[in-house]
């Protein structure tokens, strides 16, 4: 079945709440992200910016058949993108800590690299820690994907989302928050402090 | 005890406060709940942390990104694809990557397009295959050429021409927009390119300067037909069916024509709307519909003007301005007919020079008999070259000045092609007035006051008329009262024949140009609305301001117009114009006081007759020609004194010098 009718049907599946859909958009999505994030950037300067707004919307319009879909889609999909564009760099950093890229066998020494690992380090460090986020709180995880991985604005943030600006902003504060007590930079919680959470506390250490 | 909405509301307020009302209004509002404090201060402070743990965007800092967005494909140097060995990479094009590659059989270079192996794989397979089979069928000069398909293993490939240049993208941030004659020289290589494309039914879909290659000899070639698609229908092998569907959108956002965006499949015209972003961006260096976020591009290509190319670069020619204008209309129908057009419209601008006089030059070192026979050979040359120019300069003058009337014609079927749109727009825009409809139901004075309410607005102050479902005239701008036993007027009869196609009609023994729009509303017919506005003076002017020439506008029985000073013009009517001798398409000269003109007829309508006499100044057209003869006249005499002098004085040079 061509890409398009693929993408498009389950991308309504996904509104309908089938699970699996998820999984299957984000790497549907994923190969066709890079593309076209190369495509629309062309040669990098530094300190240039990625429009992942404007990526994701050419995304959207290449891989969607909008006869089909509803208001609701195109927001999934931004959501959807932004756990890609997560997958995107989390893939990338897994590849370049075993060394499997950058030249194919021959280790590249210097400043460049060791940057280019410390960030990967970073990064899957961050991953793992965003998995049990996940259990904890799902929607402050989709924030930190809209926000951290994909880099939308509150706003692009809100309508991915479905939710107020607002809650945008405390759903950021509140993960961070998680995540530095996860991180052990923060005193973990007392027993007779209410529970921040949505969830039954698990003991994040 | 559910403490969580409490919390989030608190934290709410607490961040609208500024830093130092927050102390207190954690002291009013949380008491004695040291819990809720903690964990909302906890909070403020991850709020007002200046280097957070987790930025927005904050992915994109470091060098990871970067690697993935420029790193090298998937072949290295020294791969082999068949017999092309690959030598460097050349960059990630729109649908594969682009590579160096030397063919070991013809050993020459060329370049390789890769398609990457992706999900959904199968359909771009094929796509891409098509598009080799398609444009390798073209041969163009302005088309990059394909050499050979082929795959090695599940790769696969087209192998291309290697260009050296720069693309149009580049060479525009580069060193910013182009001259207009350089801008317009490439415009009419792409609108070639377009055209022998488009001869074979094959729509480029994806136009924009990322995809014109401009080459180190200044010869321009469309790349990249990767998503192009035949035309169904137009192929000379029949309809084929086409792998993008109604629905799959493809194309550039910012290039794609309101009939793209829309989910339509991509036409020839919509070509000539990326070309018309083109060559807005060539004469400007900045896209027509530039705006902040992606949403907002579509909603102004779909809905808003774009930029004003004349305010952009002032002094530009108004045809040039125009004919992007069209380019860029929203409704496909509206544009330039076809590229070939295009082409030629663009060359008939880009200024025809002066034939190049061929100067001989007389030898400086005279030696005898060489001299002798030079010389006579410069006098005779001289001669022949004098009759040769006067004869051409005049042939080619009248050939320069018959081409300019033709691009002449093609502005005035434009400009009235233009208020023919505005007629029916004026129209349309009516229909869509919700009160009007309304209105239909009352009576003749209301809806004549309605009607005259809006007509003051619009400039030109349009004819309107008012129709029932049943044909019936419900009010008119031009009567005051409703007229007893109406016998409708004949012109509302040809309008309302064909509702929404503006013509030329006769309105009290004046030819205008009308319209009738159908009103409709939930499937019911309310009615029609009909606007017309004369072919008049304004419409003479309009023309000779674009086309710098003098026009007579000319019906069948009388003059509509004239730019001509009064008493100048020698046609009362067309029938006079034809007892003179003239006819549409062939130019004639005529004398009109003391001056020569040539005239060329452009019809633009039969019933009623009605036609544009456009005349351009025999001196104007000729006057550089007269010019460039003198010009040449004294060289040749100069030349000629030459010779006689080293004819005269030559060999007692010589001598001397052998003395």
């Amino acid at each position: 079945m061509p890409a398009t009718e693929q993408i498009t049907s389950i991308l309504v599946a996904y509104r309908h709440g089938e699970p699996g859909a998820l999984d299957r958009l984000v790497s549907l999505v994923y190969p066709e992200l890079r593309r076209i994030a190369r495509r629309q950037l062309g040669p990098w300067r530094p300190g240039l910016s990625l429009d992942t707004g404007a990526v994701v919307h050419e995304v959207y319009l290449r891989l969607v058949d909008q006869s089909k879909v509803q208001w609701q889609d195109r927001n999934h999909f931004f959501a959807i993108a932004a756990r890609a564009m997560r997958q995107v760099i989390i893939d990338h950093a897994r590849q370049r800590r075993a060394g499997k890229r950058g030249g194919g066998g021959v280790v590249a020494l210097g400043d460049r690299e060791v940057a280019v690992q410390a960030q990967a380090a970073q990064l899957l460090e961050l991953n793992d820690l965003l998995a049990r986020l996940e259990a904890e709180n799902p929607r402050w995880l989709q924030v930190v994907e809209c926000r951290f991985f994909a880099g939308y604005s509150e706003s692009e943030t809100a309508e991915a989302l479905g939710v107020s600006t607002r809650t945008v902003e405390r759903d950021w504060l509140h993960a961070r928050v998680w995540l530095k007590r996860a991180m052990g930079t923060l005193p973990s919680e007392s027993d007779d402090a209410p529970d921040v959470t949505r969830r039954p506390r698990h003991r994040a250490r | 005890m559910d403490s969580e909405p409490d919390l989030d509301t608190l934290l709410d307020q607490a961040l609208r406060l500024p830093r130092e009302a927050r102390q207190a209004f954690l002291d009013a509002h949380c008491g004695s709940d040291a819990g809720i404090r903690g964990a909302i201060e906890e909070l403020l402070r991850e709020h007002d942390d200046e280097d957070p743990i987790l930025k927005p965007g904050g992915a994109f800092d470091g060098p990871l990104w970067e690697e993935l967005l420029t790193e090298q494909g998937e072949l290295a140097t020294g791969a082999r694809l068949g017999p092309y060995e690959v030598r460097a990479s050349l960059g990630a094009g729109g649908m594969g990557e682009v590579y160096r590659a030397h063919d070991t059989r013809l050993s020459r270079d060329v370049a390789i397009k890769i398609l990457p192996a992706v999900s959904g794989g199968l359909d771009a397979l094929a796509r891409f295959e098509r598009e080799a089979r398609a444009v390798a069928a073209l041969s163009h000069p302005n088309i990059l050429a394909i050499h050979d398909v082929g795959a090695e293993g599940s790769t696969h490939f087209v192998v291309t021409e290697l260009l050296e240049g720069e693309t149009l993208r580049v060479r525009l941030a580069a060193r910013g927009p182009l001259a207009p004659s350089e801008a317009t020289a490439y415009g009419v290589q792409i609108a070639r390119g377009l055209a022998a494309a488009h001869d074979r039914g094959i729509v480029h879909r994806d136009l924009k300067p990322d995809n014109i290659f401009v080459t180190r000899d200044g010869r321009v070639k469309i790349l990249d037909f990767g998503i192009a698609a035949f035309d169904q229908g137009t192929t000379p092998t029949g309809p084929q069916p086409t792998l993008t569907k109604t629905g799959q959108v493809l194309g550039t956002l910012g290039y794609m024509a309101p009939e793209q965006l829309l989910g339509h499949p991509a036409i020839s015209q919509s070509d000539l709307f990326a070309f018309g972003i083109v060559m807005h961006e060539m004469l400007t260096g900045s896209h027509p519909f530039a705006r902040k976020t992606a949403p907002e591009v579509q909603t102004a290509v779909l809905r808003e003007e774009p930029a004003s190319l004349a305010r952009a670069v002032p002094g530009l020619s108004p045809s040039l301005v125009r004919v992007i204008e069209r380019c860029l209309e929203k409704e496909p129908a509206q544009r330039p007919e076809s590229a070939r057009d295009l082409a030629i419209f663009l060359e008939a601008l880009s200024d025809t020079s002066a034939p190049a006089v061929h100067r001989v030059e007389p030898a400086r070192r005279p030696l005898p008999l060489p001299l002798m026979i030079m010389s006579g050979g410069l006098l005779l040359l001289t001669l022949a070259a004098w009759a040769y120019l006067r004869v051409s300069t005049e042939r080619t003058a009248r050939e320069v000045a018959g081409s300019e009337l033709v691009r002449a014609e093609r502005m005035a079927k434009y400009i009235h092609d233009d208020q023919r749109a505005r007629v029916a727009l004026v129209a349309l825009m009516f229909a869509s007035f919700p009160e009007l409809k309304a209105a239909f139901a009352t009576d003749f004075a209301t809806i004549r006051d309605f009607l005259l309410q809006y007509q003051q607005r619009i400039p030109g102050q349009p004819l309107l008329v008012a129709i029932g479902p049943d044909g019936t005239v419900l009010a008119r701008t031009d009567e005051p009262a409703p007229q007893p036993a109406a016998r409708r007027d004949q012109w509302l009869d040809v309008v309302l024949s064909a509702p929404g196609d503006a013509g030329v009609v006769e309105i009290a023994n004046r030819p205008s140009v009308a319209v009738a729009v159908a009103l409709e509303a939930a499937g019911t017919s309310f009615g029609y609305l009909a606007a017309a506005e004369p072919l008049d003076q304004r419409f003479a002017r309009a023309v000779s301001e674009a086309t710098q020439d003098g026009v007579v506008l000319l019906s069948d029985g009388a003059v509509l117009a004239t730019t001509l000073r009064s008493g100048q013009n020698p046609w009362p009517s067309l029938g006079a114009w034809r007892a003179s001798g003239g006819s549409a398409g062939v130019p004639i000269e005529t004398r009109i006081g003391t001056d020569t003109y040539f005239a060329r007829e452009v019809p633009l309508a039969t019933r009623p007759a009605v036609s544009v006499i456009i005349l351009r100044s025999r001196d104007e057209a000729f006057g550089s020609f007269d010019r460039v003869k003198t010009t040449v006249l004294v060289v040749l005499l100069a030349i000629l004194t030459a010779a006689i002098w080293t004819v005269v004085w030559g060999p007692s040079l010589v001598r001397r010098r052998r003395e």
